[in-house]
């Protein structure tokens, strides 16, 4: 190939890089179901290991660093999660639906964010309340997921 | 008398050395999803890596030359090349994983993030594959890994309805709420985790480093035999501590500390303690034998001096590529991508890349001109014969399944 055509290719290919990168991801309304659900289930299981971990705590069964490593990595995921689900485009008609998983992520989040902060400054009078709240909250996430009949809903 | 202790030597390392980061990620999602339902997929790796172990190894004591040495002189350097390049990057990227898994193990106890640990660990793994001698690389984590026998104890702890775990064991039967698509994945997956291929590089490149002789092949057939089979039951012990801790809770392992957390809840500190010891252990061991191994491989391929029998004056290119592969592996861990991810790819890749690692080894083993009056035998053959058909299968079938289920999701 002629050095003016492939340079001519190269700046095609890498507009259209740019180009696309910027676009949001825009599912169809099944796409967007089933990465709703994920989004749902694995904050779920985020919430379900901090609560595990949180229970271990207060029986004293757990290292403190083991514990703050776990709230934080699951924070983080969970973290992780809401921002990817958060850059999609939904479906109009998913407007509604989209709001309501953003918000359960979100408040999930924050749930996460309170208990690691509990476990780091070892709060341990806060540690009953936020181990309820957390069951709480992931069953109000395992609810979202069934409504949501994604995948394996 | 040392002839026995040799022998439980062995024996003791290869269980304690059975179980790497891969194993560790894999049998902890696998069994908080699908129970023991997939405990078939590890037995059959396990009859697999057995087989094709037991065959590398007589292999390195018959002719006293390891895989990648007989691979290009046998199939030729097209083959050859083939061979070393699928391999060696499951290898390498196997290698990065466990690096990952030696600073995941590292944070659990000193909270500092992993990313920051990495260079340090790096050092010190390149250290030890520079100055350590063979033996004590070898055993010293081998023993060490022991450690995760807290698994099986946690189990026991855990007072399980043993008859219930059969079952669902003995069935193969899938959870309800999880697709097939998936269960296949993980299945494969599993797979890949018992067979990874870099065990056998090790295994035979191990047996030319120890100088075995024929002589010494019942020793290595214990510790094949009874070893590995027994190694594979800490696997199997993890996926029944995941079950009866995770499943019930609906978490889904995404890192070390859920692997680990089951033996806590079983438990306590002292028991999370021991498993964190063994987390250290099987995935330095991991990462030191993994390291060898891309060296082994390039080395053997070229012709050059290769191993730790050698001074390392003597094998510069081996120590080289071994020390570029550290570089590489801590490079790729400091870009901050997740150790756990990259374990999740490797055990799929893996399994792509088994049948280049298998195919030579089959056929090298049932060539008279190397092996003689030790020759794969008509079992050997049937059985090598059969999980060749298995892998092959595996190995098409890794990466579609890793699209459509989206890794396992």
């Amino acid at each position: 190939m002629h050095r003016p055509a492939s340079l001519l290719l190269l700046a095609v290919a890498l507009t259209l890089a740019s180009a696309t990168a910027c676009e949001p991801a825009q599912p169809d309304h099944e796409d967007w179901r089933d990465d709703a659900y994920y989004a749902v289930s694995d904050t779920s299981s985020d919430m379900a290991a901090a609560y595990a971990v949180l229970r271990q705590l207060e029986r004293d069964r757990v290292m403190g660093n083991f514990a703050q490593v776990s709230l934080v990595t699951a924070e983080e995921h969970a973290g992780k999660v809401a921002d990817r689900f958060g850059a999609e485009q939904q479906p109009e008609a998913d407007d509604a639906r989209q709001h309501r998983v953003e918000e359960a992520l979100s408040s999930a989040g924050d749930l996460l964010t309170a208990t690691r902060e509990a476990v780091v400054r070892r709060n341990r009078s806060a540690y009953p309340g936020l181990a309820s709240r957390l069951t709480q909250t992931r069953r109000a996430l395992d609810r979202l997921a069934t409504d949501l009949g994604g995948v394996r809903g | 008398m040392k002839k026995y202790i040799q022998v439980a030597l062995g024996i003791l390392t290869a269980i304690g050395g059975f179980v790497d980061i891969g194993d560790l990620v894999t049998n902890a999602q696998v069994g908080a999803r699908f129970g023991t339902s997939l405990v078939w997929s590890t037995l059959v790796g396990l009859v697999g890596i057995c087989l094709f172990a037991e065959m590398s190894g007589r292999v390195a004591a018959v002719s006293g030359r390891a895989t990648f040495d007989l691979v290009r002189e046998r199939l030729g350097p097209r083959f050859g090349m083939l061979n070393l390049v699928g391999s060696m990057l499951v290898t390498l990227l196997t290698y990065i994983a466990e690096i990952g898994g030696v600073a995941l193990s590292l944070e659990l106890v000193s909270s500092v993030q992993h990313v920051l640990i990495v260079p340090f660990v790096a050092l010190v793994v390149w250290l030890v594959l520079w100055r350590a001698k063979f033996n004590l690389i070898e055993n010293a984590f081998g023993i060490l890994g022991l450690a995760l026998i807290v698994f099986a104890v946690a189990v026991w702890q855990l007072a399980p309805d043993w008859g219930s775990l059969a079952h669902q064991a003995a069935t193969a039967a899938k959870p309800h709420d999880e697709l097939w698509s998936t269960y296949w994945y993980y299945a494969v997956a599993l797979f890949g985790a018992a067979m990874t291929p870099y065990e056998v590089f090790f295994f035979s490149s191990g047996g030319v480093e120890e100088k075995w002789s024929t002589e010494d092949i019942g020793v290595m057939r214990a510790n094949v035999f009874i070893g590995f089979p027994l190694g594979g039951l800490l696997s199997i012990a993890i996926v029944a501590a995941a079950w009866l801790t995770l499943g019930p809770l609906g978490v889904s392992v995404g890192s070390l500390d859920q692997v680990g957390l089951p033996v806590a809840v079983a438990m306590g500190k002292i028991g999370l303690a021991i498993v964190i010891v063994g987390f250290f252990a099987a995935t330095f061991g991991a990462a030191c034998e993994t390291g060898l191994s891309v060296g082994y491989s390039i080395s053997q391929y070229l012709g050059t001096q290769w191993g730790k029998f050698v001074r390392p004056d003597k094998a510069t290119f081996f120590h080289l590529v071994v020390g570029l592969s550290t570089v590489i592996a801590a490079g790729v861990l400091l870009t901050g991508v997740d150790p756990i991810k990259v374990t999740e790819v490797s055990v799929v890749f893996s399994a792509v890349a088994l049948p280049l690692t298998y195919f030579p080894i089959l056929v090298v083993a049932n060539d008279p001109d190397y092996m003689g009056e030790h020759v794969n035998g008509p079992v050997a053959n049937a059985l090598g014969t059969v999980m060749l058909v298995l892998v092959l299968v595996a190995s098409i079938a890794a990466i579609p399944l890793m699209i459509w289920t989206g890794m396992g999701r």
